[in-house]
């Protein structure tokens, strides 16, 4: 165990180099590298330490109180990163992805892993990539729709006031808000294995998996959270747009 | 006939009148006294209550919201478009809603334009009053709620609408007003309230 932390003590002194060099420039900058480089080294640390007990288990019931945790944390974080705070979004969030996520990530685990599917071992890696991936997707939709709803909410009430349903009156809104969730992933697959090698994939080829199979469970997963954050994405706004609108169709006041 | 009792509005005020075919109410008050409001809540766009609101002897409630708006049409004062649009689309934009489909056209906006340009946002803002105005009466509603849709316009455009909406108003139909310039609807039974 020692020995392992010990091995980080390069890569620590190299940030710490940095980061004294760029105290004297720009302090808040240096602190900001110090803090996030800190945190996701405990955090990790502690995430070792907590998935070696959890996979010790390989009850199906430990997996699913875990993805539980997971996608609450997920929804939190969404509601932490938005400027809206009076619309349900917690829950709107954690409905979106374990409506998406969940099969998406069961499905994939049943393919990889057949009858080991639901242990947390086979189980928690896949649904922590593909909520942290759809997270910023999610979170970057329904920032975009409240956006751009508060400020073409003119343009929308006279849409309606014509005779337009909210499908209609909201419609470009709507999917402007989308393709903005679901943008940084589409880039993302562009650019791979052309501009990028996945972190997923760059660690199975470290630890000397073969190449094919390394890049066929990379091209597995890049299409899962595609589809895994168009879904929630998608359900994420539907319910949002909901809670625009009163139950009569009528504007909700901000 | 449209018939409002007791329509609450958002500020508290409750309001109740009634408009008979042909005729015209104008609202008139301070700033802020919710003459704007009073039209979105009478259009279903804004949230608010009544005792009871009928037009032509139906219950507002047994409309559907999208039907009543086609019916009981708002104008809001500031002509909001997608800055894309050309002069054409946006009268058409309207007539790809659902609520439009099969829809006949009896009112030709373009018989009262005479624009050099074709693209919406290099038009005046009396212009986009007018092409906005010209688009609310081409989709025939019955009852049109207008939100200073002449505070823009020269004395000449204005008079030509003022003849437009007298006419409408003959054909049976009836009109909401809150403006801050005087409007002259000849021939026209106007009521008017102070909010």
């Amino acid at each position: 165990m020692s020995h392992k932390l010990l091995s980080l003590l390069p890569y620590w002194a190299g940030i710490l180099t940095l980061v004294y060099f760029f105290y004297r420039k720009q302090k808040f900058l240096a602190r900001e590298i110090f803090w996030a480089s800190f945190r996701t080294t405990i955090q990790l640390i502690f995430l070792a330490f907590a998935l070696e007990v959890i996979f010790k288990s390989h009850l199906m019931i430990v997996s699913l109180l875990v993805t539980l945790v997971m996608t609450l944390n997920s929804s939190t974080q969404i509601v932490f990163r938005s400027k809206t705070k009076n619309i349900r979004l917690f829950w709107i969030s954690f409905v979106a992805n374990a409506v998406s996520i969940w099969p998406i990530a069961f499905l994939f685990s049943i393919d990889e892993s057949g009858l080991e599917w639901s242990e947390p071992r086979m189980l928690l890696p896949l649904m922590g990539m593909l909520l942290g991936n759809t997270l910023s997707g999610v979170s970057i939709g329904l920032e975009s729709f409240l956006q751009t709803f508060r400020d073409k909410r003119t343009e929308i009430l006279t849409r309606l006031a014509m005779g337009a349903t909210v499908d209609e009156a909201t419609h470009k809104v709507f999917f402007r808000a989308l393709k903005a969730g679901i943008s940084p992933q589409i880039n993302s697959m562009i650019s791979m294995g052309i501009v990028s090698i996945p972190g997923m994939m760059a660690g199975q080829l470290i630890a000397k998996a073969d190449a094919f199979d390394a890049s066929m469970v990379q091209i597995k997963m890049m299409l899962s959270i595609c589809a895994g954050t168009l879904i929630s994405v998608y359900i994420a706004l539907k319910f949002v747009r909901k809670k625009m609108f009163l139950p009569t169709g009528e504007l909700c006041f901000e | 006939m449209l018939r409002v009792n007791g329509l609450k509005l958002l500020n508290g005020k409750e309001i109740s009148f009634e408009i008979k075919n042909g005729e015209a109410l104008f609202l008139e008050g301070a700033n802020g006294s919710g003459k704007s409001l009073l039209l979105k809540s009478l259009a279903r766009l804004i949230p608010s209550s009544w005792t009871q609101v009928t037009f032509r002897a139906q219950d507002i409630s047994t409309f559907p919201v999208e039907l009543w708006r086609s019916k009981v049409l708002y104008l809001p004062p500031d002509v909001i478009f997608d800055p894309e649009l050309t002069v054409e689309e946006f009268l058409e934009e309207p007539f790809a809603f659902s609520l439009y489909k099969g829809f006949k056209k009896v009112f030709e906006p373009r018989k009262y334009l005479d624009l050099a340009q074709d693209q919406m946002q290099v038009l005046s803002s009396g212009q986009k009053q007018s092409v906005a105005l010209l688009r609310a009466i081409s989709l025939n509603p019955d009852v049109l709620l207008l939100d200073e849709p002449f505070s823009h316009m020269d004395s000449q455009k204005r008079e030509l609408f003022f003849g437009l909406l007298s006419q409408w108003c003959k054909d049976g139909k009836m009109l909401v007003i809150v403006s801050h310039i005087e409007v002259d609807l000849a021939g026209i039974h106007i009521q008017k309230i102070v909010l």
